[in-house]
């Protein structure tokens, strides 16, 4: 079996809040003693309501916010003991999309030269291939024709479109692992299927591996090769999708399956318990 | 001119100078902003053009003294018998000069200092906010006596003062603003994109942070006029160089017979701080996404 591109060992991250007790506030656990990881090409999807520590243990994934204690392991290695070179490596290949487009691109600069500073940080195009290579990285998230966007900034573009440059921003730097943390939340329902269609495509295309932050079970099934369940700060459930979404062993699983919304009535009510 | 052709413009040429003109032209569009724009820049050039403008140099003997106004000396003269209209004008420079650079180095050295606690956090946070909290609590007249009595009086002397006075509220207003922008996605995914501190702090943050900043700066820049001019009056100023705050520090003996000498340069200063001000409130409207000419401007 091949070695995880990237996994979390005994996670913890804790935010101090509430109440003074002697010297120490006392902390709460958003990310509680979390084990997971993915493998190339694969897709692992994170699942939980709001608050569960979800977007927390994202950022600690992608190595933004150091965790509390355990680490993380890229390539089998701890991130903070990665040399610089390999350091920049990791950053290419570890790549994020946010839950709001409209914040995940700055409002000040133009989508070429959002793109432009990351595709030149990696020695991907010189300035003289710079403006080919966006408009190639940006036809291939289904912008065309690309010249209508690289001189946009964010705030002229729809939500749909600015997470395509999002999204464009992640891939152009032909990355491992995307880590999505709520991708389609903040969309039109129309817009997330396509949205969902493009990461699928992406996926397929470029053997992405792909951590899918979601509440949402429908994505999940549709997307996951694996699933694990997120419930204030533990992983309480984590398996095969399959077998996650068809055999539910925990009950906050039960209860996150039951709540999944469905067009048949008959169905939902079965699922609630009441028929 | 439609809004629409605007947008357009912009997007053919988003060059910052192009993005300045057009925030320059939202600015005019606002009343306080227009009106604080027509008196900075009338004050500017009367007293940039003083030597052409001005009947007489500023230490020239022109007159008798205390002469009270009159068509030949149209704000009177003073007690040395100078022209005081002339006076005025040259003071202007070093008024405006002091107002305008003190802002400026407050914004810099704030601005930094600012920037580095709102992005690093932790404890070079709590060093340089603590540090800031220490300047705003000194009582800028004492500290510049005690400075003005151990060197002596000097015009860059006077600009380090009034800078060192109000480089905490720079200080402050950048804080806020890395700390609410070091959250926003676009940063993380910068540093996910493994770009360099440098790059994040000066292209993806300080764009977006220097709005409200600019319009504090502003406001600072007639705070400073306003400190030089008491510091000035309090006869902290560098006597060979003429300036608001030192007419009136001279005329304040001869109030009760020659009001010309407290009138004149007081209403300079007041007309000084009062474009400021309103130059401060037409930046707040244009950058305040609520206001409909924010809206315009964002469009």
């Amino acid at each position: 079996m091949t070695e995880p591109i990237l996994a979390a060992r005994s996670v913890v991250k804790s935010f101090a809040k509430g109440r003074w007790q002697g010297w120490k506030r006392q902390g709460v656990r958003a990310v509680d003693e979390v084990d997971i990881e993915v493998r190339e090409g694969e897709t692992l999807a994170i699942v939980g309501e709001s608050g569960s520590g979800k977007s927390s243990l994202a950022r600690i994934l992608l190595g933004l916010v150091p965790p509390t204690s355990g680490e993380i392991l890229y390539r089998g290695r701890p991130i903070e003991a990665l040399s610089a070179s390999e350091k920049r490596v990791f950053r290419r290949e570890i790549q994020p999309v946010f839950q709001d487009p409209a914040s995940s691109l700055n409002p000040r600069m133009r989508i070429e030269t959002t793109l432009g500073h990351v595709l030149a940080r990696h020695g991907l195009a010189t300035p003289a291939t710079m403006r080919q290579v966006i408009a190639e990285r940006l036809e291939s998230v289904g912008l065309t024709p690309a010249t209508d966007y690289l001189d946009r900034y964010p705030h002229q573009l729809s939500g749909g479109q600015q997470q395509r440059i999002a999204i464009a921003r992640a891939i152009c730097l032909e990355p491992k692992l995307v880590i999505a943390d709520e991708p389609l939340s903040s969309l039109d329902m129309s817009v997330q299927a396509q949205i969902l269609d493009l990461l699928i495509g992406l996926k397929r295309r470029l053997s992405l591996g792909l951590v899918m932050i979601s509440h949402d079970l429908n994505v999940v099934a549709t997307i996951a090769d694996r699933v694990a369940v997120m419930y204030l700060g533990k992983i309480v459930e984590a398996g095969p999708a399959s077998e996650v979404l068809s055999r539910p062993q925990h009950s906050y699983t039960k209860s996150l399956l039951a709540a999944r919304l469905t067009a048949d009535p008959r169905l939902a009510r079965q699922r609630a318990g009441l028929a | 001119m439609t809004v629409g052709v605007e947008t357009r413009e912009v997007t053919a040429a988003p060059t910052w100078i192009r993005s300045l003109w057009t925030g320059f032209r939202a600015l005019m569009r606002t009343g306080a902003g227009r009106t604080g724009v027509i008196i900075i820049t009338a004050l500017a050039l009367v007293s940039w053009f003083a030597p052409w403008i001005a009947p007489n140099g500023p230490i020239e003997l022109a007159d008798k003294s205390l002469l009270p106004p009159s068509r030949l000396h149209l704000m009177g003269t003073d007690n040395v018998g100078h022209d005081l209209f002339s006076v005025v004008l040259y003071g202007g420079r070093a008024s405006l000069a002091i107002g305008f650079y003190a802002a400026a180095i407050a914004f810099l050295l704030g601005g930094t200092i600012g920037a580095l606690a709102g992005y690093l956090r932790g404890p070079v946070e709590a060093v340089l906010m603590r540090i800031a909290e220490l300047f705003q609590t000194l009582p800028v007249i004492v500290v510049v006596l005690f400075v003005v009595a151990m060197l002596g009086s000097s015009f860059w002397l006077l600009i380090g003062a009034v800078a060192v006075a109000i480089w905490p509220l720079e200080a402050r207003i950048v804080y806020g603003q890395f700390v609410v922008l070091k959250e926003r996605e676009f940063v993380a995914a910068a540093q996910a994109a493994g770009l360099s501190t440098s790059h994040i702090i000066l292209r993806e943050i300080l764009p977006n942070a220097l709005p409200p900043v600019i319009a504090q700066v502003a406001l600072d820049a007639g705070l400073a006029t306003l400190i030089a001019a008491g510091l000035g009056f309090l006869g902290l100023s560098d006597p060979s160089i003429p300036s608001w705050g030192e007419i009136l520090n001279r005329g304040q003996s001869y109030l009760d017979n020659a009001w010309w000498m407290s009138v004149f340069p007081g209403a300079a200063i007041c007309i000084t701080v009062l474009g400021l001000n309103l130059l401060a409130d037409g930046l707040n409207e244009i950058f305040d996404p609520r206001s409909s000419s924010g809206t315009r401007l964002q469009s």
